[in-house]
């Protein structure tokens, strides 16, 4: 295809003619740059869901000057504890983690601690011995709090809360996830990659990804995850059976194709909505005629083409299980495979389906909100023994199977002495907090996006002399820092400004309020340093 | 959006009554069952437009005509059903398996109603189509006997002959495009070809662009005349009307034989097209889409499956659901195809045998034993199912996937899909915190207790007196579908703690304002049977799936007609499938505001 034809498309494409009102102005229309190796950065954001006991997140280490809450708190009680609140002792603070100290700003009430000091023998019942080893590339903070009544969402961890089955939070107008903000930056992608985003989903088509096509307040719609391990492999490396590095086959052109749709676009007998869905067309066209054809990284292996499997519904017994093992490992060495090739820099792993050791051994287990007998369901017999045991060991089988294995196979090296997960951040984080309550969502940061971040930390959020609302078994509810913050940290140490990404009027981004119905229960008060990045977060 | 049935409705009964007949026109009814296209189809009349002064069918709009069709690309099952028919019609049946490979990235259709009206369009979908076409295009130039089987033997020399391109072209684009190529079209892809510098990648360019072109992927409809002083109103041509067709009755690309009579004309002939619907509703395949139709109405699809956990364990014990979890719904579902098949093309059945049918349709042993009867061989008449009724009391429609039963659920069920009614959202700001989390189980109440206690606050009564009853009705079921008069409680480990009796008796309102009280689950079948509203709602929903949109407001006339087809003399369900095909409006478009 000449450059000329190219030219001329994105012209058109731009609103020559008239005929393109409203299309957006294409980030992957930029002239294309090259990136130096070393600004290259990757994100990945891998979702788990329903409660999260704090008490199996974070450490439970007492000695060498530390202690746990539970006497760090003995007899405290501010009068402003929330009246009424369900506490199961007189010491609601008391959850049987480490209590710290060492204040991360002066003046302020957020404390921090080295992970290697909680190095042995684990960091905690979550992050077990396999994580040892990433303690100088990881940081687990705690204290984020996602806005009141937005339980359930898909986008949230990402920064879009609407969507989720709370009837406020359905309320809110949808925002493009971080993700797919950083995916059509041009200040992350320098160049138009083959594949802006990668989504993985066993079991969830709804992905936890809301996308914008490019469009920055133009309409925004979730994105499709990829159930199928085949289908994942197909969208990093495409169909054709070439060999590693780049496609061996004659390029098809699309000039004629183009020039189709351009005619179809003036047909008198289309509506308005049928001519942008036909611009939308062509907009995606040249985005894929973008990223076709390109050789990529030399050190680029692509791993062995799998079979399909498609997705099955949970239960049925151990065919069931291997084929949700089977899935992840593919998955994972998809988007392994994804990154070292340097196919995307964003991929998304939504673990909604999972699997965890049960007294029958390993089952499976969906996490499917109108389905009680589920693992939300589970979540719901918040405070059984039963109920317990179980979240915990689908959390642990998520840790082991699913998250170390990333990070094991992305720390190999890459350049400079670093390794591949030194120039990414993976991102573990969670739809809730402890019991349904969207108050202090554990996170694990591992990687450091190319140095930019401080790692090797246990940043802790949570204002712990503040009221707290109420606390259950391994929970609190006292406020911390809302999540946005870190959303904001993360575009920043991906390369991105304030400038690139807000767009309300307003600093920050996402939502911080709902309606605020819960005022009184929860938190709710988000406002205050909403465009700030996390304190102690960068170097 | 308002269910404009309810706005028509009164105006639609005294229709269906025969109160407006006008023959000759489009949306009158003979009272009988007539296979004549209504509307005309080569006559002289002019369908749909009243003759007469006045609006006469609808109340809410002046004539009976489509409301506007939105552009739709091909649901991902018409692609691959295309894709596949395409390639088997030119005789490329080799070039299926590789792009086979490619159409597993093609994401799936979501849409809250049914797939057919999905009017996305992401990065998966092109990219989807970019690799199958690059799969197919390879296929045919990958060798000279491929080659030669899809262009010709003139396709195999070093350089791209013009005239034997063009001929490729023409026949390619023919069945590619469900129509022959314009001038320009050819000239396009002609040129496509043409400057490719060997003979084999013209031909791989051809098929290339073709399998991405507009006319493809979409369902472009934008031939045909406007009718006589219309200006948003088109009479499909012929080759649009055969694809209309068969999409409706196949879910795929019309075969040689309906393009044939496209091409010909003869389609818009009135025998013409009978012949061609009778055919084509004669086929197999006719079976398979209707029960596609049925399944989505019906929600049969997105089952999340069964609980891991301790409590379902015990109270699904001695059938084995730990093992044989997905063939347990499989053989739910494979009852209700059982019930559909059986009442639209076994017998003249109808929507109020579906609903009410006490026969046990399956032949699956481990349903039989969940419904804790004997297994019927099917030979002969189905047995009697003790306590059942059709779809709404069985398994399929009310299994939940753990132990606790779902009242609201099943009462949104029947009012939202047989009924046809809208619960609306309930307003945030006024539910109470907690109000979308189920209640906590208790010792001493049953599920119809605890969930009138969660629901008693005036925010939730609005709402929830449209489905709750309904919804306590069908408690004389267990969330396997099991029929049960005494409700167990279970603790954490499975034991069971309580047994507390089922309250048998509500008042469900099938029709508004009837406070009648009812007793059991039949006597609810029964009332929605006899308030006649589930042949309204048949209506509503086959209008969606057969004509790929939601109704609008000058639909009425079309829906009233589909409801006729189930209730004049001879109709049935059968009948009312196929006499879509019929409808004026079916073969006309709307076209939306530019």
């Amino acid at each position: 295809m000449s450059s000329n034809s190219k030219q001329a498309r994105r012209a058109f494409l731009r609103g020559a003619g008239g005929i393109t009102l409203g299309l957006p102005f294409l980030s992957s229309l930029h002239p294309r740059t090259s990136q130096a190796a070393s600004d290259v950065r990757r994100f990945v954001a891998i979702k788990s869901y329903s409660t999260q006991r704090h008490s199996d997140w974070y450490p439970a280490f007492k000695g060498n000057g530390y202690q746990l809450k539970n006497d760090a708190f003995v007899g405290f009680m501010p009068i402003d504890d929330a009246p009424g609140a369900t506490r199961y002792s007189n010491n609601p603070r008391a959850d049987g983690t480490t209590h710290l100290t060492k204040p991360i700003v002066n003046g302020l009430p957020y404390t921090w601690a080295p992970l290697s000091d909680f190095a042995a023998p684990s960091i905690s019942r979550l992050l077990s011995s396999g994580y040892t080893r990433f303690i100088p590339k990881m940081t687990l903070l705690r204290g984020l709090d996602m806005p009141p009544d937005t339980n359930h969402n898909d986008g949230g961890m990402l920064g879009n809360y609407q969507g989720s089955n709370s009837t406020s939070a359905q309320a809110l107008t949808p925002m493009a996830t971080i993700d797919q903000v950083l995916a059509f930056s041009n200040k992350f992608y320098t160049a138009a990659p083959r594949l802006r985003s990668l989504h993985l989903s066993p079991g969830n088509p709804n992905s936890i990804s809301y996308t914008h096509d490019g469009n920055p307040g133009g309409p925004v719609r979730q994105v499709q995850a990829r159930l199928d391990p085949l289908a994942a492999y197909i969208d990093v490396f495409g169909t054709e059976d070439a060999s590693q590095g780049g496609p061996s086959k004659k390029l098809p052109n699309l000039n004629a194709v183009f020039e189709d749709y351009r005619r179809h676009v003036k047909h008198p007998r289309l509506g308005a909505g049928d001519r942008q869905m036909l611009e939308r067309h062509m907009q995606f066209l040249t985005e894929l005629e973008g990223r076709v054809g390109r050789v990529f990284a030399a050190r680029c292996v692509r791993p062995a083409r799998p079979t399909s499997i498609p997705n099955q519904p949970v239960g049925g017994g151990l065919t069931e299980v291997d084929s949700i093992m089977t899935t992840y490992d593919i998955m994972i060495d998809t988007l392994v495979a994804a990154i070292l090739c340097d196919h995307t820099r964003i991929v998304t792993l939504d673990m909604r389906k999972v699997l965890s050791m049960t007294a029958k051994g390993l089952v499976g287990w969906y996490h499917e909100k109108s389905n009680p007998g589920s693992w939300h369901g589970e979540a719901h017999e918040w405070g059984t023994v039963n109920a317990d045991r179980n979240i915990f060991e689908i959390n642990r089988w998520m840790a082991e199977e699913v998250v170390l294995k990333v990070l094991q196979k992305l720390d190999v090296p890459e350049d400079g002495g670093k390794t591949y997960l030194d120039n990414s951040l993976v991102f573990w984080g969670n739809e809730l907090g402890f019991n349904h309550v969207n108050t202090g969502v554990p996170a694990l940061l591992v990687g450091g996006a190319g140095g930019r971040f401080n790692m090797g930390r246990y940043l802790d959020y949570t204002d712990w002399y503040s009221r707290s609302f109420f606390s259950q078994q391994g929970g609190n509810a006292i406020q911390g820092l809302a999540h946005n913050r870190l959303l904001v940290s993360i575009m920043q140490a991906m390369g991105l400004s304030p400038g690139d990404y807000e767009r309300t009027g307003k600093p920050g981004y996402g939502h911080y309020t709902t309606q605020g119905k819960q005022a009184g229960l929860l938190p709710v008060g988000y406002d205050k340093d909403q465009g700030e990045v996390l304190p102690g977060l960068f170097v | 959006m308002k269910n404009p049935l309810q706005t028509f409705k009164p105006a639609a009964r005294a229709f269906a009554a025969g109160v407006v007949f006008l023959g000759g026109l489009a949306c009158q009814g003979s009272g009988a069952k007539d296979d004549a296209p209504m509307g005309g189809l080569g006559g002289t009349a002019a369908p749909g437009l009243p003759t007469q002064d006045g609006p006469v069918y609808l109340p809410n709009g002046p004539t009976c005509r489509p409301d506007a069709a939105p552009l739709l690309k091909l649901t991902s099952r018409q692609y691959r059903n295309t894709l596949r028919d395409l390639l088997k019609s030119i005789g490329a049946e080799s070039a299926w398996k590789a792009a086979e490979d490619a159409l597993v990235t093609l994401p799936p259709d979501l849409h809250e109603g049914y797939r057919q009206l999905d009017d996305r369009v992401a990065q998966n979908h092109i990219d989807t189509y970019y690799n199958v076409a690059r799969s197919v295009a390879d296929a045919f130039a990958a060798d000279e006997s491929s080659t030669r089987t899809v262009a010709g033997a003139c396709a195999v020399s070093a350089k791209p002959d013009a005239d034997c391109m063009e001929a490729f072209v023409e026949k390619l684009g023919h069945q590619t495009f469900r129509r022959p190529i314009t001038d320009a079209e050819r000239n396009l892809y002609l040129d496509a070809a043409m400057a490719e510098a060997t003979s084999k990648d013209a031909v791989s360019a051809v098929a290339f662009s073709l399998l991405m072109s507009p006319p493809f992927v979409y369902h472009l409809e934008l031939g045909g005349t406007l009718e006589d002083g219309e200006a948003t109103v088109v009479r499909l041509d012929a080759h649009a009307l055969a694809s209309r067709l068969s999409y409706l009755f196949w879910d795929t690309m019309p075969d040689a034989s309906l393009l044939a009579a496209a091409d010909d004309g003869s389609l818009l002939t009135p025998e013409g097209y009978k012949a061609e619907v009778d055919r084509l509703f004669g086929d197999s395949r006719t079976r398979e889409t209707a029960w596609d139709f049925y399944r989505q109405w019906w929600e049969l699809e997105g089952f999340p499956g069964f609980s891991s956990g301790t409590v379902f364990a015990a109270h699904s014990a001695g059938l084995d659901f730990e093992k044989q979890g997905e063939a347990h719904y499989q053989a739910m579902v494979a009852e209700v195809q059982s019930i559909a098949d059986h009442f639209t093309w076994e017998t003249d059945g109808n929507v109020a045998d579906v609903l009410s049918t006490d026969r046990a349709f399956s032949t699956s042993t481990i349903l039989a034993k969940l419904y804790g009867v004997e297994v019927w061989d099917g030979k002969g008449t189905a047995p009697v199912l003790p306590n059942r009724a059709g779809l709404i009391t069985r398994a399929a429609t009310l299994v939940t996937g753990d132990h606790k039963t779902g009242p609201f659920d099943r009462g949104a069920f029947v009012r939202t899909l047989m009924l046809c009614d809208e619960i609306p959202s309930p307003d945030p700001a006024t539910l109470p915190p907690g109000s979308l989390e189920p209640p906590a189980a208790s010792m001493s109440m049953t599920t119809r207790e605890r969930f009138t206690e969660k629901t008693q606050a005036s925010a939730c009564t609005a709402c929830h007196t449209h489905f709750n009853d309904i919804g306590y009705l069908l408690e004389s079921y267990d969330s396997l579908g099991r029929y049960r008069t005494e409700e167990k409680v279970y603790d954490d480990s499975g034991k069971v703690i309580a047994t507390l009796p089922i309250d048998i008796a509500a008042s469900p309102q099938i029709t508004s304002g009837d406070e009648t009280r009812l007793e059991g689950p039949l006597a609810l079948v029964d009332a929605v049977v006899k308030s006649g509203r589930a042949n309204t709602c048949f209506a509503q929903q086959y209008f969606r799936f057969a004509f790929r949109r939601l109704e609008g407001n000058t639909d009425g006339c079309t829906l009233s007609s589909i409801e006729r087809a189930l209730s004049v003399k001879g109709g049935s369900l059968e009948y009312a499938l196929r006499q879509a095909a019929f409808e004026p409006t079916f073969q006309w478009k709307g076209v939306p505001k530019p």
